[in-house]
């Protein structure tokens, strides 16, 4: 005989099985309800100590370390001192479990010496593991006194090599040590050296005037240093952050308890604590905060919506069970009782559901944490167990709602008639308004709320839900009023299918109240997939836009070669490589682009505010080469030699060139003048293509020497001012016979000569000797100092103006629109054809220009210049090797994909790959309220359709029936619901700070994804054919019942 | 059953005094009893008879406690049902007062077995009541289903299935039981073993039953049979005899042979001689 005990459990396992749809629906909805509950925390926890962990790996190093240093002056600390202190703070578990290893760290503050070469500031390091950060290209780590390890970059800068003495400065003293190791610095996002004054701050380029830092052995430091270089040293206590160890949760902690041992120390021991964590924490916690609303928005509408469906799946199976609660009040059960009954089923159900929901809302955080390549721990904190309790009440609470409402509605008693029907429709029509309101009072706090994430609260979050329920519920008011004109309609034909279809809609209305989880569960999946694919295309462009290719990759040209050849010579199609320059100057950077390329390797999305590719090709690249490029072999010179004033001794001109690119200069000599006007032909030697640059223009008296024009031009035989010579004009062509074409050079003044574009205005020049040639160009101030190497500059420079406002006046490269200091602290005009908001490379302030007239320009860089080559291909190895063979070091590779990633793991754009999960979560709602709906209709109209088959009405059309009204049905949610997603996308995602004022370039794409909603229908659609079969089966078989029991 | 037996009967004597009921609808209001008045002797088994839709199953359901009487007194043994709350109803029903509805599908639960059905049916008793397993196993061995013990209610028969309803019904051991069409949905044979059951229990426990049929041999069964029509008590029957009963308002139900010779808006004259009453047609022009 079975015990009591034993009897209820087998009655409760026989009552699961008896309602398996129900449990079933009610445990999916269950766990998804769990799911929602813990993956939003534990993604939330999860994800913000990922953006802390990116944005402390890319803090400097002061960031990344606690630093512990006696404060103590004229003598050298003891090392013990400080390993006393740091023993201290290990033993502080708060602070432990973040820096567990203490290393010692002796910085001496020097100057690095190399003959012929400007002092560098260099500081010299002593630490114990002092060479784990670091990898070595040749060598090792210094194991001794008197030895140094130096950076592969700095023993480039000053020539030296492997076993190289190199001498320091400290103080007044001189320390010469041997170079025992070369290190590489990986990039400027390591740990060491990242934001260290090695990368001046957001720069991946080393700061030129700052060696890097040596390396020697602790013990050097600590023995052998001389006494008088104590003020010098400072001598630490320096623990690294362990990344791993960081959970955001422990960060308040943490932060108290640094600030209370900080104290202690300083008090007691007199020891300085210092460390820039906090400040990087607290940077870290305000982005995560946005990373909350963004996490929030999208998991409480799926909360909300699982709670939903368990409130309509406890209806449900609440009414299907008012059998058991008659019988129970039939039996006499208290009220007590009857609940009991009622929910035991329910939260068995649930508490089923508990363990599921838990282990898969851990899956899918760590699916949707994997997607961005993060290997995290899945953290259950206080917040998901607050969270997971909230769910587990609300469910609980919805259990007992549709529980009591059924008691207190009195299973067994008759209904109370018209009244109580009166009743209850009131009460659904200010549940209705009370949606309406809330869904208005959400929408308005959210767009009050713009842009400020910390004014937005639980209602606007919930917002994009209780629009579309709203727009659900007044849908459902409408139907009947539409439907009503269709009954009309259908009355006087013989369309029977549409007759009973639009009669049952009618009727149903109410009870089609199911359709708002269809309708919601759509507007999630269109709301959760967007906001997602909008993130996505959009850190996807935001990569593109500052990277500019697949890769950048940053080169030291060898000399006797240049970029463009480089270039060419790896890709002579042009298919996948540019050729890029970029020359940084305080004014602005700007960039400069191999044309005739660019369509093929740039990587530009086009987009309101940034014109296409095609368009700034058009722009920069205009099909007339500059004017005053030599581009021929032959110059033709013309000049009036004064016969009063000729030079007495054989005279000639000469001119100094150089070919683009080419460090060299050449040298052309005209024939002898002669008095009168005369026209002068010389050869170039055919060099100058694609084109030559004039550097100088010497009269030279051929009785002296005139091998170089420097040499040439020191003294002259004839007094200058008996010489006399009008400049007409020089022309180039490709022939000693011409055509000819005109230079814009000409003489200026009497000892001048300038450049006059574009007509080539005649000058005079009196004596011998060498004149500098001076370009002169609309706009520009003549008088410019002598000494300047010319520049041959064509007409104003086409160029595309980065301004981060989109406002050209802001742009530095065209601050001064027609004339300023250029690149290269020359004098050049440019012409802006755009503005932009942003550029790859450059920023939101400088310039695109084409790179023919960048490498005219380019002498003497202020800041400097990098050479780039653009690549567009995935896989770079073949790349870096070919480049290597031609002997161009590489020193830098930007990486889009890299770039790419690094977004990934950014506040924003990692909280919004939750979304994934949502959506993921939005689809099995969707499929099981859809697949509950259609099987609760099916089931509900057995009887019916056993009735509609009495009346001679075939299976066939009575399928149809069904079919068709569930289309209906179907169709209707799916319209709400994508019209809900839309409004929520449109509303809820402009709330995101991220998304309301995005980066400068960056146009806010709503991606609104047709395939998305395509695939949905289809989904929906499918399900339908699927459980309306299953539904029709059920139909037949039930209905056969109904008859054979009205038989009986 | 005698009347020293009824007296001494553990079953409650049921008392209505001027019933009237009212069912609200979309219509309006429908009267569903009118003035009844009524006793049920402890430990008697009556049936109530009569068309349907007259208030049979209304009279029943204000016996149990399921809703209250617009006007009017009922009582079931010590309780007051017009003054008693809903809990103490509900208490009633769980001690003294069990019912058994029309359609035995409504009075066990479909999924559970028979034991099940009836350690559900004892849950409802106060702890000290309540009797257990052995119990259980006697209550079906009193109804001859003891071999049904594990059995799903789903697998039984029709006749099965209502004394499995009743062996739940009286597993708290009621003073008053209610039971509303026992034989409906049954065959001849099932029939017979149910009528069987309700007299056994009748018999033995002493448990006044009240009992709305239509079928004849049920009204048999029972010692008095109680004629409901237009919400009133119109006859009663018992020994084979039928009595017309007046009701409070004098209004008196009329058989229907009778009503044959006197058809609506007929005039009679009474007259009365002693202790008779005749009742004589007038045939006059209105």
């Amino acid at each position: 005989m079975q015990s009591s005990a034993q009897l209820r459990i087998s009655m409760l396992q026989r009552a699961l099985r008896h309602r398996a749809s129900a449990t079933v629906a009610l445990f999916v909805a269950s766990v998804i309800s769990f799911v929602a509950a813990l993956s939003g925390p534990i993604y939330l926890s999860a994800a913000q100590s990922v953006a802390l962990h990116s944005i402390i790996s890319s803090s400097s190093e002061a960031s990344q370390t606690l630093s512990l240093t006696p404060i103590v002056t004229g003598q050298p600390p003891a090392p013990k001192t400080v390993t006393q202190a740091a023993r201290l703070l290990t033993n502080d578990p708060v602070l432990h479990s973040w820096f567990p290893h203490f290393t010692f760290t002796y910085d001496l503050g020097g100057t690095l010496l190399a003959p012929g070469y400007t002092p560098f500031r260099d500081d010299i390091v002593a630490r114990t593991q002092q060479c784990e950060h670091l990898v070595f290209a040749a060598g090792h780590c210094p194991d001794g006194p008197g030895y140094v390890a130096l950076s592969v970059r700095t023993s480039k800068l000053f020539h030296f090599h492997l076993g190289s003495k190199v001498h320091y400065h400290i103080g007044s003293s001189r320390v010469t040590l041997t170079i025992q190791g070369l290190y590489n610095v990986p990039s400027a996002s390591a740990r060491y050296w990242s934001n260290n004054a090695y990368f001046p701050f957001g720069s991946t380029q080393p700061n030129a005037q700052i060696a890097d830092d040596s390396f020697v052995d602790l013990n050097y430091a600590t023995n052998a240093l001389e006494a008088r270089f104590t003020d010098l040293v400072q001598a630490s206590a320096i623990s690294f952050l362990q990344l791993d160890r960081i959970h955001v949760s422990k960060v308040t902690a943490f932060q108290h308890e640094l600030t209370r041992s900080s104290s202690f120390l300083v008090t007691h021991d007199h020891y300085e604590v210092s460390t820039e964590m906090t400040q990087v924490l607290a940077h870290g916690l305000s982005i995560n905060a946005t990373m909350g609303f963004i996490v929030e928005i999208i998991s409480i509408e799926v909360i909300a919506l699982a709670l939903l469906s368990i409130y309509f799946l406890m209806s449900r199976t609440v009414d299907d069970r008012r059998g058991d609660v008659a019988l129970a009040q039939l039996r006499g059960y208290s009220h007590w009782g009857q609940l009991r009954l009622l929910m035991l089923e329910p939260l068995a159900v649930i508490a089923a559901a508990l363990p599921t929901g838990v282990a898969v809302s851990a899956l899918l955080t760590f699916l949707a944490l994997s997607l961005t390549h993060t290997h995290v721990s899945i953290p259950i904190d206080t917040a998901s167990v607050a969270s997971l309790l909230a769910v587990l009440i609300g469910a609980t609470l919805a259990v007992t709602l549709g529980s009591l409402r059924t008691i207190s509605g009195g299973a067994l008693a008759p209904s109370g008639g018209e009244q109580q029907r009166r009743r209850s429709a009131l009460r659904v029509l200010i549940a209705d308004v009370v949606v309406v309101a809330l869904a208005l009072g959400g929408t308005v706090e959210l767009l009050s709320g713009t842009g400020h994430v910390a004014n937005s609260g639980y209602l606007a979050l919930a917002t994009p839900f209780l629009l579309t329920l709203a727009l659900a519920v007044m849908a459902l008011r409408l139907v009947p009023l539409l439907l009503r004109g269709v009954i009309a309609m259908t009355k006087e034909r013989s369309r029977v299918t549409l007759f009973l279809v639009t009669r049952s809609l009618y009727r149903r209305s109410r009870s089609a109240r199911f359709i708002a989880l269809l309708a919601l569960s759509s507007a999630l999946l269109v709301f959760a997939e967007s906001a997602w694919l909008s993130s996505k295309n959009n850190r996807v462009e935001l990569a593109a836009l500052s990277v500019g290719a697949a890769h950048v990759i940053s080169v030291d040209v060898p000399q006797q070669t240049t970029l463009v050849s480089v270039v060419d010579r790896l890709d002579p199609s042009g298919h996948h490589l540019m050729g890029a320059i970029i020359e940084q100057s305080n004014q602005g950077n700007t960039l400069a682009v191999q044309g005739s390329r660019m369509l093929s390797v740039m990587n530009w999305q086009s987009s309101p505010s940034i014109p296409s590719l095609k368009a700034i090709k058009a722009d920069i690249d205009p099909s007339e080469p500059p004017a005053a490029v030599f581009n021929g072999g032959y110059l033709q010179a013309t000049v009036y030699v004064d016969p009063h004033h000729a030079p007495l001794s054989p005279t000639a001109l000469e001119l100094l060139y150089r070919q683009e690119g080419d460090q060299q200069f050449n040298q052309a000599d005209f024939p002898r003048l002669r008095p009168g006007l005369h026209t002068y032909v010389t050869a170039v030697g055919g060099l100058c293509r694609p084109g030559c640059s004039v550097s100088e223009l010497a009269v030279n008296d051929l009785g002296s020497s005139a091998s170089t024009p420097s040499s040439s031009t020191s003294q002259a035989s004839i007094p200058s001012e008996n010489v006399r010579l009008q400049f007409a004009g020089l022309k180039i062509g490709h022939s000693a016979a011409g055509p000819w074409r005109t230079l814009p050079l000409s003489a200026h003044s009497a000892t001048r000569w300038l450049s006059s574009a574009p007509s080539g205005e005649a000058g005079s020049i009196n004596g011998v000797g060498t004149f500098g040639v001076r370009m002169s160009f609309p706009g520009v101030q003549p008088g410019l100092e002598i000494g300047v190497e010319p520049r041959d500059i064509p007409t104003p420079i086409p160029a595309i103006v980065a301004s981060g406002n989109g406002s050209s006046s802001q742009s530095t490269i065209n601050a001064a629109q027609g004339a300023l200091t250029g690149l290269d602290g020359n004098v050049f005009n440019t012409q802006t054809k755009a503005v932009v908001p942003t550029l790859a490379q450059v920023g939101t302030s400088g310039g695109l220009v084409d790179l023919r007239f960048a490498q005219l320009i380019e002498v003497q860089p202020q800041l400097g210049t990098i050479d780039q080559i653009w690549d567009n291909q995935t896989k770079i190895g073949d790349l870096l090797k070919e480049l290597h063979k031609l002997g161009v070091s590489v020193t830098n590779v930007q990486s889009q994909s890299a770039v790419l990633a690094n977004l990934e793991v950014q506040g924003p754009f990692l909280a919004s790959d939750y979304f994934v999960v949502a959506a993921a979560l939005a689809v099995v709602i969707a499929l099981m309220s859809t697949a509950f709906i259609l099987a609760s209709s099916s089931a509900q109209r057995s009887a019916e359709i056993s009735f509609l088959s009495t009346l001679s009405i075939s299976k066939k059309r009575a399928a149809r029936v069904i079919y068709l009204e569930n289309a209906i049905i179907l169709i209707l949610g799916m319209i709400v619901g994508a019209l809900g997603g839309i409004l929520g996308i449109k509303l809820a995602l402009s709330s995101i700070p991220q998304f309301s004022s995005p980066p400068p370039g960056l146009t806010l794409n709503y991606a609104l994804s047709s395939t998305l909603i395509g695939a949905t229908v289809l989904i929906e659609l499918l399900l339908l054919a699927l459980v309306g079969r299953i539904g029709v089966s059920l139909i037949k078989r039930r209905a056969l019942g109904t008859l054979l029991r009205s038989s009986d | 059953m005698t009347k020293t037996e009824i007296e001494d009967s553990p079953g409650f004597e049921v008392v209505c005094r001027d019933l009237f009921h009212l069912y609200s609808t979309a219509e309006g209001d429908v009267v569903a009893l009118r003035s009844v008045d009524l006793k049920v002797q402890a430990g008697e088994m009556v049936a109530l008879v009569g068309p349907s839709g007259m208030g049979k199953s209304t009279l029943l359901g204000l016996m149990g406690g399921l809703f209250a009487p617009t006007t009017g007194a009922i009582s079931v043994g010590p309780y007051d049902l017009a003054r008693l709350s809903e809990r103490e109803k509900i208490r009633m029903r769980s001690i003294d007062v069990a019912m058994v509805l029309q359609n035995s599908r409504r009075n066990l639960l479909p999924y559970a077995t028979v034991l099940e059905n009836l350690a559900f049916s004892e849950r409802a008793l106060p702890r000290p009541r309540r009797k257990g397993s052995q119990h259980w196993m006697e209550v079906l061995t009193n109804f001859a289903i003891e071999h049904l013990a594990t059995a799903s209610v789903a697998s039984l028969s029709g006749g099965e299935r209502q004394r499995v309803a009743f062996a739940a019904a009286v597993v708290g051991r009621p003073r008053l039981l209610l039971v509303d069409e026992p034989t409906s949905e049954l065959d001849a044979e099932a029939k017979v073993a149910v009528i069987d059951a309700l007299r056994s229990l009748n018999e033995r426990d002493g448990t006044t039953i009240v009992v709305v049929t239509h079928d004849p041999a049920v009204a048999r069964a029972a010692g008095r049979s109680l004629t409901i029509r237009d919400g009133r008590v119109g006859s009663q029957a018992s020994d084979g005899v039928e009595h017309l009963v007046v009701g409070r308002d004098g209004a008196l139900q009329l058989p229907r042979h009778i009503l044959e010779h006197l058809p609506p808006h007929s005039l009679v004259a009474l007259q009365l001689e002693g202790e008779r009453v005749i009742l004589e047609r007038v045939h006059r022009e209105p």
